[in-house]
Parts: structure tokens; C-alpha cells; sequence
């Protein structure tokens, strides 16, 4: 990965630069630069142990930076202990304390922390009344005005997810950072809270730095997804760019349910133009991928199940193994040449029997050319 | 269980039968000690020493404490037990800590030391130790009777034990919160473990409360002595206050068995209360 | 300072204060042991000389030391294994669903509140040579050097009662009940369920009660003050009592390799002890 990735009017927010963390001769996050906009809400997506964790516990300060600096609102933090960075954090297993009651929990990070109060003056400790007052604003603002008498061990799920969040929410930090928040909620309430939490960050206007290593989280909030895998950025970018345009094969794959297909092709020239040989089958090339990638290259074919169609003309020979339905749509997984293809298909659509020999049209624009040795894209 | 109707209440009444035998087995030493206690010598001796009351003298009780100074027998005890807990609470919570969460170079090899400790019982130690409390001028003195006994490796291990149960997540999100150590040992830890650290605390009461090697030789002066060392002294006394140093044994018993009563309700209380999730 | 180095000062300061007691009263008197051991102080410790460490060998190998470890351990052969058995004995009769059983309970684990001047005291009133109620019974009489440290023995054998009963009965009952019906199931009946299931299931809190009660009896001292101060002749002075009457000056070289002998035994013991019964638990399955 290169430099950073930088956007036009980045003033403050977090920066990271180099970053590198090693534990002993274990690299968990190698050479990370990264600019997280002001109030931008930026997903940190990968898979298990890619490092994205270790990226948000650095930003917190919980954990030491081996190399590079951290910069939160412009200022270098690297030696900043965690309180003094004007960040909050919401844990995966949401880390409230038993012991105390939900109003105590919120109430917090107000008791040692100083916070701005008044204009021109310097930042000092609230006074009783006024955290008080604060906790009750925000337990308001999510809806635990009832529950803040009870213990953690008296609420559910979702309730402890929200106190995590109040309790975040109290000390009006200048960054969020959520450690896979969702991932302890059951499927319904996952969907109903990531609503809920996209509202919630557009209506602080803060900066959120959303760690999951669900692609469906990442894509339906992300204003950017910055995709790790094996403690090095992948690729960073709006959710739409990165799946249409993934960098490597890495990011092609884990993005998109189904994931994309892909498949072993060479680069020809023929008699009527650029081509791609895949599946047995000759595909004409649309020059804008013929001319970055020269003839007789190998590569690695890339084409999303949205842009198969079955349709009689199709240039592909197929053979559909099984059938799932999801309701609006149908999934065809299908063979060809001794591979396996995923075909999406509207339900609307005449259902294709099992076993039965199809040709599947390929929409050649949306291809995705791949190098097989490093999994760079080509094209 | 038992629903056989008559072959399950035979059983039934056998155990019950066994279980009262095995009963009045344990309790009788105790017993006996109670009827030698409370009955006149003379007149015990006279009915042939029977297993019931002879004469019964209720201020056997109270000459323990003017004629046999359990008062201040008491006082001593208790002073000196009091001490030890307190100091043994500090310092094991604080080495607990450390070796919890705290990260230094040495860690492992530390505790593994502190764990030696436990090989050497002070009776080993007796006669060094003693000879540091003598050259201090300690006999004789709650400095002398405490010192040994501030600092226990089993407090360390129990303590620890119980601070590696509290998830890692609080102290993160406590220092987030701004709190430094102290105050996450005093906010968090100390009120989350409270039911291992009470039972160590009666643990902990119990081993000083019952000593006995090491007053017996640090002290020499009958103003002194504890309630354990007491009891030799009156037992040695002969037969006519032979019965002193009985009540006296079931006076020594008394603090003990009250704590163990009161506890056993706060301590289940402490157990099942205060679920520790997320 | 970076985070990590006041981490680790942090660390350390909060280890002094028991690591101060722990090198004042237990790390220098062990070195201290071993050079009181080498020196002969004279009967008002105003002057002493040095001795070889030849007298190490002297001392752990004299008649008053190998006594002294005869006695130890046939104290330790009195109390333990009798101690475990009716451990397990009361334990089992209270491990079921009666009514008042909670009263049962609390009258076997009652000994845990003795303390040994406390049984010792307890035991003189049944074994005392002159008035003792069963002074009469001479396999415990006092008064009889071979009988006589079964008599003190029997007084540790009933304070351990309770600390016996209330280890092995919370060991019974961690036992799930469905090991037990499956092995009535399987035709078990309740002594071969004992036998065969409940005990070594249970095996690990046995084992670890065995560790314990051998301790204790290696330091049984409270119990021969006050019940026979060592006699009659000797009979049951036991290696702390040995220790204990050693501090004059005159003993204290002595004394000190006794003491070191008495570490020796207990380290070897507890190890023994552990690698024996560790098998056991694990391969006895």
C-alpha cells in the first residue's frame, strides 16, 4: 500500500502515518497510513486477527506504537495516555461494570476526566449536577431513561450495547471507536441497531472508526471502507468503489455476498479484436481492460454473480449443479469447464431446472483482470 | 430418593439413625468438655465423673475471665488478629494486583519466589525469627506477635486468582474513563472479587486467631499471652482450676464459631449476587 | 518515563511491602539456619565458635533427630489416613436430600472452628492420666510412653473433622448427578458406587486433603504442649517440639539443623506426595 490515501479537506480527525506494530517477531500491523476525515464514519474491515483491532486500540492509546505516529484532531498523540485523547471507545464485549448501576456506568468517564465547559475558560471536572444532567441527556438520546437504576446483569443485549454507547457518548470525544459493536446481537437487532447507529453518528456529526469483519456492516455504513488483511491496508474507498473497483483479489473476495467469481484466463489478440480465453470459451475484450494488459498474459478472470445472466445467446457453457432461493432472488451455482460459477438471478425470472446445460452471458464491462502471481488488479 | 414406601422409610430411618450416632460422636469431646467445665470438681469427681452435668456451676464462665484474666487474654488475641488480616488484606491485594495487571520484567520469576514462602512454615523458621524479634526488643509486644504474619503467599495466590477473572476490557475502558490504577483497583476490582477477598479475610482470621507456635514463643509475660497460649497456661494449673482452662477452650471457640455463622450468610450472599457479564 | 517503565515501578512498589516481610522472616532465616547451624554458641550465647558442617551430618543422623522423625511420622500415619476416612465416612452419610440435614452438616463441619489448643484442651478433659473420662482406655492412655502419641494423635484426628467433612462433601457434591444414576443404571450398587465412581471421581480433593493433613501433622505442636509436654520420656516429642526447646543458646545450633531437617522432610514429603497421588488421580480412572 502506498502513501496515504489522502482526501481533499482533511483538517483534523485521526491520522495514522507508518504505523507498525510488532509483538516481539510478530508483525500485527505493518506500515499503516491512513486518513480518518472529521466526522467521517470510517469501517476498518477484515478478517479475524488482520490487525484492524490492534489499529483501533493504538488509536485509543490502550496499546504502544511500535513505529509511525498517531495524530487525533491534528495533534501527535503517540505519547498521550488514553484519557487525555479525546476519544471514546465502545468495546465489543462492552466492558460495563457489573457492580455499578447503568447511570453510574455512564456517568464515568465524567468523574476523572476534564471536559471544555465554558468558552476561554480552561477545561475542568463537572460538578455533580452537571454530569447528572449530561447523563440524563444521553440516556434520553437512547432511549435508557427507565434503566438507570438497574445493574448490567438485569439487561439484555441491546440494552448494554446502548449503555456502551451512552457512556461513549457522554464525554463528547472528538472520535468514536467501536470495536465490532454488533457482533453480540442477535441477527434482527443487528440490522435495527446499525440503523440506529448511522443515525446516531449523523446527528453527532463526530468522527467513527468502526472496526467489523461483517462486509454487509461495512457497506451499508461505511462513508469509507479501509480493508485489512494480514496487519497491511488493502485498499481504502467509498463502499461502491471498493466493490466495483477492489484492488486485488483479496478485497474482490471479501467483498460481496456471494463473493465474486473467479476463474484462471489468457489475454489473446485475435482476428476480431482483444480476447479473453476463460472457461474454454473465447470472450471479446472491451478495450478499456484490452489495453493495460498485454496479449498472452495470464491472469485471473473476475466476474461478480450480477453480471452473469442465463440467457440462450451467452458465450459461456454451464451446467447448473443446485439452486438455493433466497425469496427475491436465486442463486445458480453452476459448472463450467470444471469450475464453479454463482449466477444471481431475479426471482421474476423463469426458473432454470437442476442438471440441465445453460449458456450464460457474460456482461464483458464488468470484468475484473487480476495478476494470479501477486493479485493485483490489471484491469 | 425413597419412594418405595416401607422399604424407603427403613432406609430413611436407618440414615437418620446413623447420622445421629455419628453426631453424638463429633459433639462428645465437645460436650464433655462442657459438663467437666460447668461442674463442681469436687462434687464431679464424687458422682463417679458421669457424662451429664454435676453441680452445676454457670460462673465457671465468668472466674475464666476474673481469675483466669481471658479478658485480657481476649484483648490481645483479638488485637494482634485484627493487625494481621488488616495488614495481610493490604499487602496481598497489592501484590495480587501487581502480578494481575501489572507488566514488569521478572514477573513470573517473582511470583514463583513469593510462592516458595509457603515451603516454610514458621515452625522451621522459629528459631531465626525469634532471635530478630528478641534483638528488636519485640517480646512480649504486638509488634512481636504480628510481625511474621503481615505478608501471606496464599493471600497472594487467592487474590490473583480472583483479579485474572476480571475481564481485561475494565481496565481499559477504566483507563479510557481517565482512572489510573489506584482507583480501578478501589472502583472496579476490589467491589467485583469482594466475595474472594471476604473469604480470605475469614480464612485469614481464622490461621491468626488459632496460632499457637509463635506466641508461645515470643512471649513470656502472663500479660500476653493470647487466648490460645492461655489455654496451656491453665491447663497446666492443676485439678481445682482444672475447669477453668475447659470453659476457657469453649470460650476460645466462641468468636469462631459466631464469624463462621455470620459469614456463611453474607458470603453465600456475596456468591450468588453481583453476575459478572459484559 | 516512558508508560512501560513507570508500569513496571508501579509494579515493583507494589510488591515491597510483602516481598520486605517475606525476605525479613522467611528468605535471611532460612540462610540464617544454615549458619546457626554452623556455629556453637555457649549456654548464655555471650560466645560462640564455628563448627564444621560435618555437625550437619551429626545432627540429622542422632538418636534425638531420628526420634524426633520416628515420632513425626508415625504422627502422620495416626492422623491422616484416618483422618481422610472419616472425612469421606461423614461426608457420604450427609451427602443426601433428608429433612434437617443442614443441622447434620453443621454439627460435622462444627470442628473447623477448634483450634489445635483448642482440641488439645478438649481432649485433656477425656484423656487426662488423673480425671480424664476414658483415662481408663489404655490403647490412648497418656501416661503409657507406647500409647501416648496415640492419645494426642486422636485430638488432631477429631479437629480435623470438620475441615475433612467440608472439603470432601463440597467434593461430593460437584459430582453431577448424572454419573451417579447412569452408574445405578448400569447396576452399580451403592457400595460398589462408592467405590467405583463417587471416590475416585473425587480423587483430586483427596488427594489435596492428604497433602494438607500431612502438613499439619508434620507441625503438630500445640497438641504435645498441652496434652504431655513431650513425655511421658519423650514419647511424643515430636520434630517442632524437638525445635521449639532448642532456642537457648546452648540448642540453638542444633535446633537450626533439626529445623532444616523438618524443611527437608516436609519438601520431599509434599513432593512425593504430589507425583504419587497425581498419577493416581489421572491414570486411576
Amino acid at each position: 500500500m502506498g502513501p496515504a490515501d489522502r482526501l481533499p479537506e482533511v483538517v483534523s480527525g485521526v491520522t495514522l502515518e507508518g504505523v507498525t506494530k510488532r509483538y516481539g517477531d510478530v508483525t500485527a500491523v505493518d506500515d499503516l497510513s491512513l486518513e480518518v476525515a472529521d466526522g467521517e464514519l470510517l469501517v476498518l474491515l477484515g478478517p479475524s486477527g488482520c490487525g484492524k483491532t490492534t489499529v483501533l486500540r493504538m488509536i485509543a492509546g490502550l496499546e504502544e506504537v511500535t513505529e509511525g505516529e498517531v495524530h487525533i484532531g491534528g495533534r501527535p498523540v503517540n505519547d498521550v495516555p488514553p484519557k487525555d485523547r479525546d476519544v471514546a471507545m465502545v468495546f465489543q464485549s462492552y466492558a460495563l461494570y457489573p457492580h455499578m448501576t447503568v447511570a453510574r456506568n455512564i456517568e464515568s468517564p465524567l468523574l476523572a476526566r476534564k471536559m471544555p465547559v465554558e468558552t476561554g475558560q480552561a477545561p475542568r471536572r463537572l460538578r455533580p449536577p452537571e454530569r447528572r444532567e449530561r447523563v440524563a441527556q444521553v440516556a434520553a438520546s437512547v432511549g435508557l431513561t427507565e434503566l438507570l437504576d438497574r445493574k448490567p446483569a438485569a439487561l439484555s443485549g441491546g440494552q448494554r450495547q446502548r449503555v456502551a454507547l451512552a457512556r461513549a457518548m457522554v464525554a463528547r470525544p472528538a472520535a468514536f471507536l467501536m470495536d465490532e459493536p454488533l457482533s453480540n446481537l442477535d441477527a434482527q437487532l443487528r440490522v435495527q441497531t446499525r440503523l440506529e447507529l448511522v443515525e446516531l453518528h449523523q446527528r453527532l456529526a463526530a468522527t467513527f472508526v468502526y472496526v467489523t469483519h461483517d462486509q454487509v456492516e461495512a457497506m451499508t455504513m461505511a462513508d469509507r471502507i479501509a480493508v485489512m488483511a494480514d496487519g497491511r491496508l488493502q485498499q481504502v474507498g467509498p463502499p461502491q468503489e471498493v466493490y466495483d473497483r477492489p484492488r486485488n483479489l483479496f478485497v474482490a473476495d471479501f467483498l460481496g455476498s456471494p463473493p465474486m467469481n473467479t476463474l484462471p484466463g489468457t489475454v489473446r489478440v485475435g482476428a476480431g479484436g482483444p480476447s479473453l480465453t476463460v472457461a474454454g470459451t473465447e470472450v471479446p475484450l472491451p478495450d478499456a481492460l484490452a489495453e493495460r494488459v498485454p496479449a498472452g498474459t495470464g491472469v485471473v478472470v473476475g466476474v461478480r454473480p450480477e453480471h452473469l445472466t442465463v440467457e440462450p445467446t451467452g458465450e459461456l457453457d454451464a451446467r447448473v449443479t443446485t439452486v438455493e432461493s433466497l425469496g427475491h432472488e436465486r442463486l445458480l451455482v453452476c459448472s463450467v469447464d470444471g469450475s464453479r460459477l454463482v449466477v444471481r438471478q431475479a426471482s421474476t425470472q423463469a426458473p432454470t431446472p437442476i442438471d440441465t446445460p445453460v449458456r450464460l452471458s457474460i456482461d464483458t464491462a464488468r470484468l475484473h483482470l487480476f495478476d494470479p502471481g501477486t493479485g493485483e488488479r490489471l484491469a | 430418593m425413597g419412594a418405595d414406601g416401607r422399604r424407603g422409610r427403613w432406609a430413611t430411618a436407618g440414615w437418620y439413625a446413623a447420622l445421629t450416632a455419628l453426631a453424638v460422636i463429633v459433639l462428645f469431646p465437645a460436650w464433655m468438655t462442657l459438663v467437666r467445665a460447668v461442674s463442681r470438681p469436687r462434687s464431679y469427681l464424687e458422682a463417679g465423673q458421669p457424662p451429664w452435668p454435676v453441680d452445676v456451676q454457670w460462673d465457671v464462665f465468668g472466674r475464666a475471665f476474673s481469675d483466669g484474666d481471658l479478658g485480657r487474654k481476649f484483648l490481645v488475641s483479638g488485637v494482634m488478629t485484627l493487625c494481621i488480616v488488616a495488614a495481610q488484606l493490604v499487602t496481598s491485594v497489592l501484590a495480587a494486583y501487581a502480578f494481575a495487571f501489572l507488566r514488569f520484567p521478572f514477573r513470573r520469576l517473582l511470583f514463583v519466589v513469593f510462592m516458595a514462602t509457603l515451603t516454610l512454615p514458621i515452625e522451621v523458621t522459629l528459631i531465626p525469627n525469634v532471635q530478630t524479634v528478641q534483638s528488636l526488643g519485640w517480646l512480649n509486644s504486638y509488634p512481636g506477635l504480628v510481625a511474621p504474619f503481615l505478608a501471606t503467599a496464599f493471600g497472594t495466590f487467592l487474590l490473583r486468582q480472583a483479579f485474572l477473572g476480571v475481564p481485561r476490557d475494565l481496565l481499559d475502558a477504566s483507563q479510557l474513563d481517565g482512572f489510573g490504577h489506584l482507583a480501578f483497583l478501589h472502583r472496579v476490582v476490589l467491589p467485583v472479587t469482594r466475595p474472594v477477598v471476604a473469604s480470605f479475610g475469614v480464612i485469614a482470621f481464622l490461621a491468626a486467631w488459632n496460632q499457637y507456635t509463635w506466641p508461645r514463643a515470643v512471649v513470656t509475660e502472663g500479660d500476653w499471652e493470647t487466648v490460645q497460649i492461655g489455654l496451656q497456661t491453665l491447663s497446666n494449673a492443676g485439678a481445682e482450676r482444672g475447669n477453668l482452662a475447659y470453659a476457657a477452650a469453649l470460650l476460645a471457640a466462641v468468636p469462631v464459631l459466631v464469624l463462621l455463622v455470620v459469614l456463611q450468610r453474607h458470603l453465600v450472599r456475596g456468591l450468588t449476587t453481583g453476575a459478572v457479564k459484559g | 518515563m516512558t508508560r512501560r517503565r513507570r508500569e513496571a515501578l508501579l509494579g515493583y512498589a507494589l510488591l515491597v511491602p510483602s516481598a520486605a516481610v517475606f525476605a525479613t522472616f522467611f528468605f535471611i532465616p532460612l540462610v540464617r539456619l544454615v549458619t546457626t547451624g554452623l556455629h556453637q554458641q555457649n549456654r548464655t550465647g555471650t560466645a560462640e565458635r564455628a563448627v564444621g558442617w560435618s555437625r550437619f551430618g551429626e545432627v540429622l543422623t542422632s538418636h534425638d533427630f531420628l526420634d524426633g522423625v520416628r515420632i513425626s511420622a508415625t504422627y502422620v500415619l495416626y492422623t491422616v489416613p484416618v483422618g481422610v476416612v472419616l472425612g469421606v465416612l461423614l461426608a457420604v452419610a450427609a451427602d443426601r436430600r433428608l429433612r434437617g440435614m443442614a443441622v447434620f452438616r453443621a454439627i460435622f463441619s462444627s470442628t473447623v472452628a477448634t483450634s489445635a489448643a483448642v482440641a488439645s484442651v478438649v481432649f485433656l478433659v477425656l484423656l487426662n492420666p488423673q480425671i480424664g473420662y476414658f483415662s481408663s482406655i489404655d490403647a490412648f492412655s497418656l501416661s503409657d510412653p507406647d500409647t501416648a502419641l496415640r492419645g494426642v494423635a486422636l485430638s488432631s484426628v477429631w479437629q480435623n473433622l470438620g475441615l475433612t467433612f467440608v472439603i470432601v462433601l463440597a467434593a461430593l457434591q460437584a459430582v453431577p448427578d448424572e454419573v451417579r444414576e447412569a452408574a445405578t443404571l448400569d447396576g452399580y450398587g451403592p457400595v460398589r458406587r462408592l467405590f467405583r465412581v463417587t471416590l475416585p471421581l473425587i480423587s483430586p480433593a483427596l488427594a489435596f486433603l492428604a497433602v494438607v493433613l500431612v502438613i499439619f501433622a508434620l507441625q503438630a505442636f500445640a497438641q504435645v504442649d498441652i496434652l504431655t509436654d513431650g513425655g511421658p520420656v519423650g514419647a511424643t516429642e515430636t520434630l517442632v517440639f524437638k525445635i521449639f526447646n532448642s532456642q537457648q543458646p546452648i540448642d540453638q545450633g542444633t535446633g537450626a539443623i533439626m529445623a532444616i531437617g523438618l524443611f527437608g522432610i516436609t519438601l520431599v514429603v509434599s513432593l512425593v506426595q504430589f507425583v504419587l497421588l497425581d498419577r493416581r488421580v489421572h491414570h486411576g480412572r
